[in-house]
């Protein structure tokens, strides 16, 4: 069975989005151990996941990796949209996403990084609140992305 | 759409999302490099000067901090973290020990604490009560830590109570070391209440936006590290072989 390229794309773009929204849980701690040695990345990796089910539990775990999937679609779909057809009227809409991106598997986060340690704590539900609502943004642009108005010219009678 | 006739439409080219996306990431990539900066001055590179030194020595407050180690010892850990903090849970129950067998027991290093209240109300109780502990039993610093992982052993959920004034008591009480009546004085009367806010804002220029965060200097030798988050044990031995 062929699987479409598209579909390969997708997944590996996912897989991508996924690990580098985890690195993002705690950006000093992955930099420092990212650049402490290739020894030390699934190490990294593998502590900011229990991390993010430890202060998120599997809502978290899942969230993020729906968000990681949306966005990969996302941005697949909008470089269709570039690479051929008429000019996406809507394709800012992924900035958005991009912004939230950093946001969607907040612990200490890029939160954190920005506003100190402690804004965090602002936020309800342990973040979950946070990782939701890009979710959300990312579906709204995808239902966006597709809606009749934005890609069919209108017939003025 | 007819000749000539504007739409009424906003409209955006394929050149309006290729200069908006082309400035977002120049604009992350300037901030990533400005931070990307700051954390290399701060995690690895060796301060020469020993006024740069005195001047990391001196943004501390490290008196009436709890404290592991003696006071002379060489290298000084200065840890930031919360009692709610998973990560901090982790380094505590993974790493620290092992510092504390290779290094404090044998006089090389002084860890001090500095707990924040990052996660909310349980924290700061939690907080507080550490440095009211701390009044009491700072001759006997054993006392302090069999206290502090008997009471991190409370922690089920965020912010559920369990850092309730009746919890911390009845804990306190369950000890021999410490004085429950005093420790319930000290708590009404909340004289350590801006401590954690004053160690947040103190950590913050050196690099402290996340939980847990050390900063490991040796005086003597005007150098210091800082290290973020649970990180294994040999980081923090690389860490300490070089500042020894």
């Amino acid at each position: 069975m062929e699987i479409p390229s598209r579909a390969v794309s997708t997944i590996l773009s996912s897989i991508a989005v996924f690990i580098g929204t985890v690195y993002l849980t705690f950006p000093t701690y992955s930099y420092e151990m990212l650049a402490a040695g290739i020894g030390y990345w699934v190490t990294a990796f593998v502590s900011l996941v229990n991390l993010l089910l430890d202060s998120g539990g599997v809502i978290a775990l899942f969230v993020t990796l729906l968000y990681a999937f949306l966005t990969a679609v996302l941005f697949h779909v909008v470089y269709a949209r570039l690479n051929g057809s008429s000019s996406p009227k809507n394709a800012v809409a992924v900035v958005p996403g991009v912004l939230v991106a950093g946001c969607a598997s907040c612990g200490a986060g890029l939160l954190g990084l920005f506003a100190g340690v402690g804004v965090v704590s602002s936020f309800p539900f342990a973040g979950n609140g946070i990782r939701i609502f890009a979710v959300v943004v990312l579906l709204l642009a995808l239902a966006y992305e597709g809606h009749p108005t934005t890609t069919v010219c209108r017939i003025q009678n | 759409m007819p000749d000539g006739e504007k739409s009424s439409r906003f409209s955006i080219s394929k050149r309006d999302v290729i200069t908006a996306g082309t400035g977002f990431f120049i604009g992350s990539a300037l901030t990533g490099l400005g931070y990307s900066d700051k954390l290399q001055r701060g995690s690895n590179q060796e301060l020469d000067s020993q006024n740069q030194d005195d001047h990391v020595r001196t943004e501390l407050t490290l008196d009436d901090r709890p404290a592991w180690g003696p006071d002379d010892s060489r290298v000084t850990i200065v840890y930031w973290g919360d009692y709610q903090c998973p990560f901090c849970s982790r380094f505590e129950s993974q790493t620290l020990p092992v510092i504390r067998d290779n290094y404090i027991s044998g006089g090389d290093v002084q860890f001090i604490f500095k707990p924040l209240a990052v996660f909310g109300d349980d924290s700061l109780r939690a907080a507080i009560t550490a440095h009211c502990i701390w009044d009491q039993t700072d001759d006997d610093q054993s006392s302090f830590w069999e206290w502090h992982y008997t009471f991190k052993n409370e922690f089920d959920s965020r912010n559920s109570g369990w850092a309730s004034m009746d919890n911390v008591l009845r804990v306190a009480g369950e000890l021999s070391q410490i004085n429950a009546d005093d420790l319930q004085t000290c708590l009404s009367q909340g004289g350590y209440r801006h401590k954690p806010s004053d160690d947040n804002e103190e950590g913050q220029p050196l690099g402290l936006n996340g939980t847990p965060f050390f900063v490991l200097y040796n005086e003597e030798a005007g150098s210091h590290r800082t290290l973020s988050g649970a990180q294994p044990y040999e980081r923090f031995q690389s860490a300490i072989d070089s500042l020894l």
